[in-house]
């Protein structure tokens, strides 16, 4: 395998509720991650699940009382865990940028366009005022904005949904990282300007050569962009695989509820029913002792109701975290006979 | 149109907005929010109407239940303009037309038991005695799959899922026989989207319900409707049978709003490149361009589309668009 650029080893994070104290809602359990330059992970699930904390967690700007408990992330080989301040900010925005789907929340509504993207230009390429400016309207351009240099001196409030999500991709490839974080980047737009921005974001990807990390929790935003699919669930990445192996033969019982739980289209009749899930997501403060989809899975056996199941290689470079695989029993059978 | 068999019809309805500025708050501009749409709904049938924000959906779903005041134009339920009726008399039609929120959070009083949100339509319609009532919202409870011993409890003790279940039965609770539902399960996620959708059909086929269904999500849509009407700002550009319209679109608006939705499925990736099907993004509904109201953005636009407006016509099938490429193909 290709050298990862981005590695996540055994990474938790938690958050401490104010109602109910010593018993802290944990966002993320135990995630392993890589990302290898140029490549598109896509990361889905359903709300609360934890995907946008492991985004926050990645740059280090999980919001407190929320902190990170355990694990490492490997970035170029270093641990950002145990880097200072100065020096993560030196790679946030510059190496790794981040966009996420309030474009407006996003952008200073005293500052023009031109000056958002001139921002990081100034700050971590030390370029001065003039020339950040003039390079801020060719970023424009890249975005594919129509008359960058009048729409630099635009005010967000100026602008379109669609038009501001585009300056925060300018400003984000600004510095050319090498990883682009895109939390929900288009779940606040409509249909069409979405796909007009998921296709920016597939052409600045490949002519940058930009690793992304795209959260959705639109199967199809994934299966259209991603190279490679992690499916988390309660905190935990319970399946992950490439993106034709994932969607073709989902091996979680929750990704196959998932999927099944989307109308497809070209269907018969229109009136079928459709699968969904049962249930709803458990209480992230009081997780059950076993695997955590195991109060709505159809499959599920005594094994789950004891121990969390661990990630495995169910197939080749498919993995997945379910009793129902004899590798991923015989592997918790391993441990436990090691631990005697 | 015979009455007996539409549960509502719509006429020429048109909802504007006025842009109020200065001291004395004059009428600056108007916000042509509805522009003379109509369309029937049969009983028992799903009409879906959708498009993206701004095209006017929610609008004319709270103008058809006077939940705001049209500016102009004719709703029809049951054969009696709604229109013309006083308070009491609409009162009275508000007990068969009902309506299901977008958000489960908002739409419920946080302060009332979910037993009494249910009931609370036949309190105010003096419907039944207290035990009546009780008994009737019990049954209202199970009949959206909650359990009605928790009916005790408040709101924040549910999921998203369970409050629209929830909203869901207290807008059964006069046995209405059309209800809009606003975008009822968007705010939800897809596993709890399934749910909700099953059990809005499944409400449908048992009660006869009859429903105006307003969405954005077009794969949604095409599962739980028996016809769509395609929205842009204001107007219907194209309505037709679901099936009809989704394998053969024929305005570009539908058709680039078809090739728009990302597929769960990573082997049908989109050939054709979006930029090719649209261009820029809607134009605001308060500066609405001349002619039709899509070519600005509209890829095969010709010289008339600027300055003459296509008219709604009749294809065949049911199938209705508004484009001078589909109504007079041979003069452009």
């Amino acid at each position: 395998m290709s050298e990862a650029l981005l590695e996540v080893r055994g990474l938790s994070a938690q958050f401490d509720g104010p109602e109910r104290p010593g018993q802290p809602v944990r966002a993320v359990e135990d995630v392993h991650l890589r990302i290898a330059p140029g490549e598109t992970v896509g990361l889905v699930g359903e709300s609360g699940c934890g995907k946008s904390t492991l985004a926050h967690c990645l740059l280090r700007l999980v919001p407190p009382p929320g902190r990170i408990v355990k694990g490492e992330i490997l970035w170029k080989g270093r641990d950002l865990l145990g880097l200072s301040e100065k020096a993560i900010r030196r790679i946030r925005g510059k190496e790794i940028a981040l966009i996420f789907q309030e474009a407006s929340a996003a952008l200073n509504p005293v500052l023009t366009v031109g000056q958002h993207v001139a921002e990081p230009l100034r700050v971590h390429q030390g370029m001065s005022r003039r020339e950040a400016l003039k390079e801020s309207v060719e970023l424009l351009r890249a975005v594919r904005i129509p008359d960058p240099a009048l729409r630099a001196r635009d005010y967000p409030h100026q602008m379109s949904g669609g038009m501001k999500q585009r300056v925060l991709i300018a400003m984000a490839i600004a510095c050319s990282p090498d990883l682009l974080i895109a939390d929900e980047p288009t779940s606040a737009l409509d249909v069409t300007v979405q796909a007009q921005i998921l296709e920016l974001i597939g052409h600045l990807k490949e002519r940058f050569r930009l690793a992304v990390l795209l959260i959705s929790h639109d199967l199809g935003v994934v299966a259209q962009n991603a190279d490679r699919v992690a499916v988390m669930y309660a905190g935990r990445i319970v399946e992950e695989a490439p993106v034709d192996s994932i969607f073709r033969d989902p091996k979680h019982p929750y990704t196959t509820g998932l999927l099944r739980s989307l109308p497809r289209r070209n269907e018969a009749s229109g009136k079928t029913t459709l699968e969904g899930i049962p249930g709803a997501v458990p209480d992230l403060t009081d997780l059950p002792a076993g695997c955590a989809f195991a109060p709505r899975c159809r499959l599920e056996f005594d094994a789950c109701r004891e121990a969390v199941p661990p990630l495995g290689e169910v197939s080749p470079r498919h993995f997945a975290a379910c009793y129902a695989y004899p590798e991923i029993l015989s592997a918790i059978g391993e441990r436990e006979h090691r631990a005697r | 149109m015979s009455s007996a068999v539409n549960v509502l019809e719509v006429r020429d309805l048109v909802k504007r907005f006025p842009i109020r500025r200065g001291v004395l708050r004059r009428t600056v501009a108007q916000i042509h929010a509805v522009d003379g749409v109509s369309f029937a709904i049969r009983s028992g049938e799903t009409l879906s109407l959708v498009g993206e924000s701004g095209s006017g959906k929610t609008t004319t779903g709270r103008c058809v239940l006077r939940l705001l005041e049209p500016t102009s134009g004719e709703v029809r339920f049951q054969g009696e303009d709604l229109l013309a009726l006083d308070r009491r008399s609409l009162r009275r039609i508000r007990r068969k037309a009902q309506v299901i929120f977008q958000d489960p959070y908002g739409s419920l009083n946080p302060r009332m038991t979910v037993g009494a949100i249910v009931a609370e339509p036949l309190v105010i319609h003096r419907v039944g005695s207290r035990r009546e009532r009780a008994e009737r919202m019990e049954e209202l409870l199970r009949l959206v799959g909650i359990d009605p011993k928790v009916s005790r409890r408040y709101p924040r003790e549910f999921s998203g899922g369970q409050r629209q279940r929830i909203g869901i039965a207290r807008a059964l609770a006069l046995d209405p026989s059309f209800i809009v539902a606003d975008e009822p399960v968007s705010s939800l996620d897809v596993s709890i989207q399934a749910q909700i959708l099953n059990l809005l059909v499944e409400l449908q086929e048992k009660l006869r319900l009859s429903y105006l269904f307003i969405a954005h999500d077009l794969r949604i849509v095409e599962h739980i409707s028996d016809r769509v009407a395609v929205m842009y700002l204001g107007k219907i550009v194209e309505t037709a049978p679901t099936a009809g319209l989704y394998r053969t679109p024929l305005h570009p608006y539908t058709q680039a709003l078809l090739t728009s939705v990302p597929e769960p499925d990573p082997q049908s990736k989109k050939p054709i490149s979006l930029d090719a099907l649209l261009r820029s993004d809607a134009p605001s509904p308060s500066h609405l361009p001349s002619g039709c109201r899509f070519h600005p953005r509209c890829p095969v636009v010709v010289e008339r589309c600027r300055s003459e407006e296509p008219p709604l016509v009749d294809v065949g099938d049911g199938h209705f668009a508004a484009c001078h490429l589909v109504s007079a193909p041979g003069i452009i």
